[in-house]
């Protein structure tokens, strides 16, 4: 008896969807597991996740939401690159670097004292022309020389992340701290807890305004992919290169500049973190976002809706998982649950078939 | 040539049904009552070395094609055989057959006079048969040596390279050939690759190689020792069958030739020495048709299962052709005195890639309402040549202009609003995409015109109903504009993607293979678009390797090898017998 791996000629909805719910269910078992081998009772783990990241009243939600932001930008920025069969894996950088130009806008080029309505378009704008200065250079290099973007997107993401710290230690360092300064009040983007003063039920409440930008870049995203001659100009290099260079498409052109637009959104997740949430730049100040956003971008089949929904899901884990110490333990759950949600993803492109050793002997 | 042996021989004349061939079918024709040397007077002589491979009968059935139909062909120890015949003749369905590739539908192998059934490749191997392909199957990545051990069964658990590469040694002393054992196979010239293959099928023990067209890649030099290479082996008892395109090589190398032409052998093992080149050209490209000028209407009726328009219109175009008294005005250049700039021109277009010359100082001149055809044998330049007539490819050096502007240099969508129009031969990864949907396909030459009211917005109802409407006028036979691309039989896309390129009324269209696997309805569909089209006034370029189908259309025609034009005949001067023996390289001998 053996197992035979064969591609699935059809992909019923059952299996599109049931696949990664199978992946999602085995991926928690495992960790139940992990979670009793540590001594931490599983059930109560688990209530405690889904209490304090969905459920927990709008304090969790808010939390999961403001996690989701930076996910869904991301995510979208690595889904408009997969949609071109160009693998930007590079988003983390991109995020650095935007976070990084919009900090320097907020703390160095403007005076103090500028309005929020000039200061944060400023920042953003900042923060996406890095990020897409960011992406465009591994575009560039594919279009131009053939180099594998997988790399040089990656590799970008170091160099990146150095070229912050360098700030962050030495140029723009708080008192010798590791993090600039504050970022002047006027620079911070609004959040719910600004409207404590009318509504007291929004005290302490972080979700900030990029979450709303982050839904609208959503929407329009999948207008231009379905609705815009660019779209289907990006649809088509992604299925064929030959057939869009056929068809008389800029192919190269188009190269640079989606992955310049994926790395501007993965710049605007960046400005949105350091104006949203931590109000200075820091090391660290996210958690992988860009490369938990190529999981997200995968899982949701590049579809904008499901970008915003996994990202929804996998924050509130994130948040929830928080509360459980020790403090790896968050990471550990996300990883293993990831990790059996995309194995499960295989099951919907391939079936797996028992064979018996008899039935090959009969075969012609 | 022998006309008077036509029903004789081996094989009948019936004809299956279902067969994608147009109706020119031919008779095998069997040379044994005219010449001692050939395969059933041969076994009689005891003085010649016995037949060590020996196909009997071999029919190869796909559906709805009959690739090889009760084809007989014998190799004997130590003699080189070469295998001839046209694109989709059936050579190659042939010898993947021996090699144990595929598996004949009825028919007998025999490996020594013992009958043999090969279930894979490897059964082959056993038996002693390595089949050498045209692109080698090595491993780039592995060293010379690695390729060479690999897969040849019984490797010691431990690799001690040095010992093995002494058990190589002697092969390759055989064969002269050096070799650094230790280079990756990804270093080494497409002549040096060969050598590897051809080493690695002898450590195997082979007694029979076949080998694919095994002079396309190499260049000259490398061609002519491998030539010597194959002399020595055929020496030392090695049977060698061998496809290939260019008789001056057959006729250097090969001791006996086997013709196939439409899946029949229609000579076999003719002595290579004993028959000149030209004999085998006609062979190739349509048998004693070839002699007399060209005679379609006579075979039709030998045909009853085809149907009945396809006949029709097989046998019209063709006696239309040839018939001389009929002067070239009957040809579709009836058209209005020139205008002065050329839809499509070729100036002295070059091109060179990968180390080659693909093509050398083309010039070519359309005229409109001219149908222009260019045969040959695939690979000989063609897809280079349209590729750079679409804009696709840029010439190394010379110049391409549509209607008197030169693009040369300019993308695909300038010579496409220049009013050119492309159907390649890859409908499923250039043409179209597999997995685009039906609109989307259609969509692809119609997009940029079909703008929506907001800036840089596509006007997605205009794009079904435009998909719609193309679908329907070209009878495209489909399951809605949202199934995939994928989901269409090749006909249906050929169909849809014409359809795409001639709603934009193009002042010139190029095809490439525009018949290649399509069903007789389709390919009648297509010629009758052409036609059409051309009626109306747009310059056409036919480039094809189904030699039939460019006498058919072709106003004027040129033939392409080894990417240049080594002739051209307008339409009353067609000789189907001269276009055969310049396709297969004899350049010298025949062009006057």
């Amino acid at each position: 008896m053996r197992l035979l791996v064969e591609p699935r000629l059809v992909q019923s909805r059952v299996v599109r969807f049931g696949a990664p719910a199978a992946g999602l269910a085995f991926g928690l078992l495992l960790s139940a597991i992990m979670l009793e081998l540590f001594g931490i009772p599983a059930p109560a783990a688990y209530l405690a996740i889904i209490e304090s990241g969905f459920t927990g009243g709008l304090f969790a939600i808010s939390d999961t939401l403001t996690v989701a932001t930076p996910l869904i930008l991301c995510g979208l920025a690595c889904a408009l690159a997969f949609k071109t069969r160009l693998w930007n894996v590079g988003a983390e950088g991109q995020l650095f670097l935007g976070a990084w130009a919009a900090t320097g806008v907020a703390i160095a080029l403007l005076p103090a004292g500028t309005p929020g309505f000039i200061a944060i378009p400023c920042m953003a704008v900042a923060g996406f022309l890095a990020g897409a200065a960011w992406g465009a250079v591994p575009g560039f290099l594919r279009a131009r020389f053939g180099t594998s973007e997988i790399l040089t997107s990656l590799m970008l993401v170091y160099v990146a992340a150095h070229w912050n710290n360098y700030f962050i230690y030495s140029v723009w360092s708080d008192r010798g701290f590791q993090m600039t300064r504050l970022f002047p009040r006027e620079s911070w983007l609004p959040r719910l807890s600004d409207l404590a003063s009318s509504w007291p039920g929004a005290a302490g409440l972080t979700l900030h305004a990029g979450f709303v930008v982050a839904l609208l870049l959503a929407a329009l995203f999948w207008f231009v992919m379905f609705k815009t001659r660019f779209g289907f100009e990006i649809k088509v290099t992604g299925i064929s290169e030959r057939t869009a260079h056929y068809a008389g498409m800029p192919v190269r052109r188009n190269i640079v500049v989606v992955m310049a637009l994926s790395g501007g959104l993965a710049g605007l997740a960046g400005m949105c973190e350091v104006t949203g949430v931590v109000h200075r730049l820091q090391e660290n100040f996210s958690p992988g976002y860009g490369f938990t956003a190529i999981l997200v971008a995968w899982l949701a089949r590049l579809n904008p809706a499901a970008i915003v929904l996994v990202s929804f899901l996998l924050s509130g884990l994130l948040v929830g998982a928080r509360e459980i110490q020790p403090s790896g333990i968050a990471m550990m759950l996300q990883g293993i649950v990831l990790t059996c949600v995309v194995a499960a993803d295989f099951l919907t492109g391939n079936r797996i078939r028992i064979v018996k050793d008899a039935a090959r002997t009969e075969a012609p | 040539m022998n006309r008077t042996g036509e029903h004789q021989g081996n094989t009948t004349g019936e004809r299956r049904e279902g067969l994608e061939e147009p109706v020119s079918s031919l008779q095998p024709l069997s040379f044994a009552p005219e010449k001692p040397g050939s395969s059933h007077a041969d076994e009689h002589v005891s003085s010649l070395p016995p037949v060590s491979l020996d196909l009997e009968g071999i029919s190869i059935e796909f559906p709805g094609v009959l690739a090889c139909d009760r084809v007989s062909l014998a190799i004997r120890r130590g003699e080189i055989h070469a295998l001839v015949g046209e694109n989709g003749a059936g050579k190659s369905t042939l010898m993947h057959c021996a090699a144990g590739i595929l598996r004949p539908t009825s028919g007998t192998i025999r490996v020594d006079g013992t009958p043999v059934r090969f279930t894979s490749p490897q059964d082959a191997q056993a038996a002693g048969i390595a089949m050498v392909f045209q692109n080698f199957l090595l491993v780039e990545r592995l060293s010379v040596l690695d390729n060479v051990l690999l897969g040849s069964g019984s490797l010691p658990p431990l690799l001690e390279r040095v010992k093995l590469a002494a058990g190589i040694e002697p092969v390759c002393k055989r064969l002269g050939i050096e070799l650094d054992w230790c280079r990756p196979v990804e270093s080494l010239s497409a002549g040096e690759k060969q050598k590897v293959a051809l080493v690695r099928a002898l450590y195997r023990k082979a007694r029979i190689l076949i080998l694919d067209e095994p002079t396309a890649v190499l260049t000259p030099d490398e061609s002519d020792r491998l030539l010597e290479t194959m002399r020595r082996l055929a020496a030392d008892g090695v049977s060698i069958l061998f496809v290939s395109h260019k008789l001056p090589e057959i006729r250097s190398v090969a001791d006996v030739i086997t013709v196939m032409h439409r899946g029949r052998a229609v000579a076999s093992s003719l002595p290579a020495r004993g028959i000149s080149a030209e004999a085998v050209a006609s062979l190739m490209v349509g048998g004693d048709q070839a002699s007399a000028p060209i005679s379609a209407p006579a075979s039709a009726s030998a045909s009853p299962s085809q149907s009945q328009s396809q006949s029709q219109s097989q046998s019209q175009s063709p006696s239309q052709s040839q018939s001389q008294s009929q002067s070239p005005s009957t040809s579709l250049s009836t058209s209005p005195p020139p205008p002065s700039s050329p839809p499509l021109r070729l100036d002295s277009v070059t091109l060179r890639a990968g180390g080659h010359d693909r093509l050398l100082s083309l010039s070519l001149s359309l005229r409109s309402g001219e149908l222009v055809g260019i045969a040959g044998v695939s690979g000989n330049g063609q897809r280079e040549l349209v590729s750079v007539c679409a804009g696709i490819v840029q010439p190394t050096s010379g110049s391409v202009s549509v209607g008197g502007s030169d693009l040369t240099g300019r993308s695909p969508r300038d010579f496409f609003e220049a009013g050119l129009c492309y159907v390649s031969e890859d409908r499923y990864n250039e043409a179209s995409a597999a997995q685009l949907s039906l609109a989307d396909s259609i969509c692809l030459k119609w997009y940029r015109s079909l703008r929506g009211a907001l800036p840089g917005s596509l006007d997605t109802a205009a794009v079904t109903r435009t998909a719609g409407r193309i679908l329907e006028s070209f009878n495209v036979r489909h399951s809605g504009p949202a199934a995939p691309t994928a989901s269409l039989s090749g006909g249906n896309l050929q169909k849809l993607i014409l359809g795409r390129e001639l709603s934009h009324e193009p002042a010139v269209l190029i095809v490439h293979q525009p018949t290649q696997g399509l069903d007789l309805a389709s390919t009648e569909f297509v010629y009758q678009a052409l036609r059409q089209q051309a009626a109306r006034g747009t310059a056409i370029l036919l480039v094809s390797s189904d030699l039939d189908e460019v006498l058919a259309l072709s106003d004027r025609l040129l033939v392409m090898y080894r990417g240049r034009f080594v002739g051209e005949f307008p339409r009353c001067e067609f000789d189907r017998l001269r276009v055969g023996s310049l396709m297969a390289g004899l350049v010298g001998e025949a062009a006057p």
